[in-house]
């Protein structure tokens, strides 16, 4: 089971869905974000039934008006949207367990928190939230595992 | 970036996966926690996951689990078809991944598009794609997993030894 909770800074999230027929579009889309030193905190990508790349990125609120003039000067095509205020929630180790993850996402669900993205890596079960959900959702999350100590 | 190679701590593949995608209308309750219940339920080892939304608002959930056999997948099809308001469902089989892990990822700026433009440029197209400030997963076609290691092994270098105790410092 998870031993800690803890939540990153906040950040922004951007969520961009481009043609799976286009990779190139995508690639030159990461190649500026790369060029320009912006630091992606979380970054999702999936395609999806209808072969659209479906990406949800997080950066620094102070990284996000230069993310977003970066892609529009050099991409004005393509479209994605900002959600101001996320925050990345995860709990430490995971170990590839569902019934962690079935309780991690279950809490979520119990609790009413919107999830805007989900995520694993090596150790961790890591979800994006709207700011004003992470104090629920870590204090549920740490019910949950039986953690006491305050992490956020 | 130059053309020295990024240092990384460890990699981890896993070349015969069955993955699970699932699609949930925009504005709807999605129920993932029933989905996850349906795994925990057949003790499946979660290899690999990543949900996001799309600009329109629909939920796509990857699940990658170790490679089923015919009868299980029967029986988690028919399972996951009773989880309410899902629009898709589909097990594709084999696919790989492979997991990078290195703490100082966050501090390096560009290394999500780099590696992203180096499987592009050699005509990969991962399935998806999972990065935090410490590692870098990907999922891929298992015909193109050879080539997306060789791929990797070319951007970043490891070392011999791998410490263990190194593992949970994987910072959201």
């Amino acid at each position: 089971m998870p031993s800690r909770v803890r939540a990153s800074p906040v950040l922004d999230a951007m969520t961009i869905s481009v043609s799976g027929d286009d990779p190139l579009a995508l690639r030159n889309v990461f190649e500026v974000l790369g060029e320009g030193k912006v630091n992606i905190w979380l970054g999702v990508e999936i395609k999806n039934k209808e072969d659209f790349m479906d990406i949800t990125l997080c950066f620094n609120p102070q990284e996000t008006d230069y993310a977003t003039t970066l892609i529009q000067n050099h991409y004005p095509g393509i479209k994605f949207s900002l959600i101001k205020s996320v925050r990345i929630i995860s709990a430490f180790p995971f170990r590839d367990n569902a019934e962690v993850a079935f309780r991690f996402i279950k809490t979520l669900e119990d609790n009413l928190v919107p999830v805007l993205a989900l995520s694993t890596s090596l150790s961790s079960i890591s979800c994006l939230v709207p700011q004003e959900y992470c104090s629920i959702a870590i204090e549920s999350l740490e019910t949950t595992f039986g953690l006491s100590n305050k992490n956020s | 970036m130059n053309n020295e190679k990024i240092r990384a701590y460890r990699i981890i593949s896993h070349q015969f996966l069955t993955l699970v995608r699932m699609e949930f209308p925009g504005g709807s309750d999605s129920r993932l926690g029933r989905v996850f219940e349906v795994f925990k339920q057949y003790n499946l080892s979660l290899r690999f996951f990543a949900s996001g939304n799309a600009l329109h608002g629909e939920k796509t959930l990857y699940l990658g689990v170790d490679l089923l056999s015919e009868e299980t997948v029967g029986e988690l099809i028919a399972a996951l078809r009773e989880v309410e308001n899902h629009k898709e469902l589909a097990l594709i089989s084999p696919v790989s991944m492979a997991m990078l892990y290195g703490p100082h990822f966050g501090e390096m700026p560009g290394i999500f598009g780099l590696t992203f433009s180096a499987f592009v440029n050699a005509g990969i197209i991962p399935l998806a794609v999972s990065a935090s400030s410490s590692s870098l997963s990907w999922l891929f076609p298992s015909g193109q997993f050879k080539k997306a290691l060789e791929i990797l092994h070319g951007i970043f270098e490891f070392p011999k030894a791998f410490f263990p105790g190194e593992e949970n410092n994987d910072d959201p």
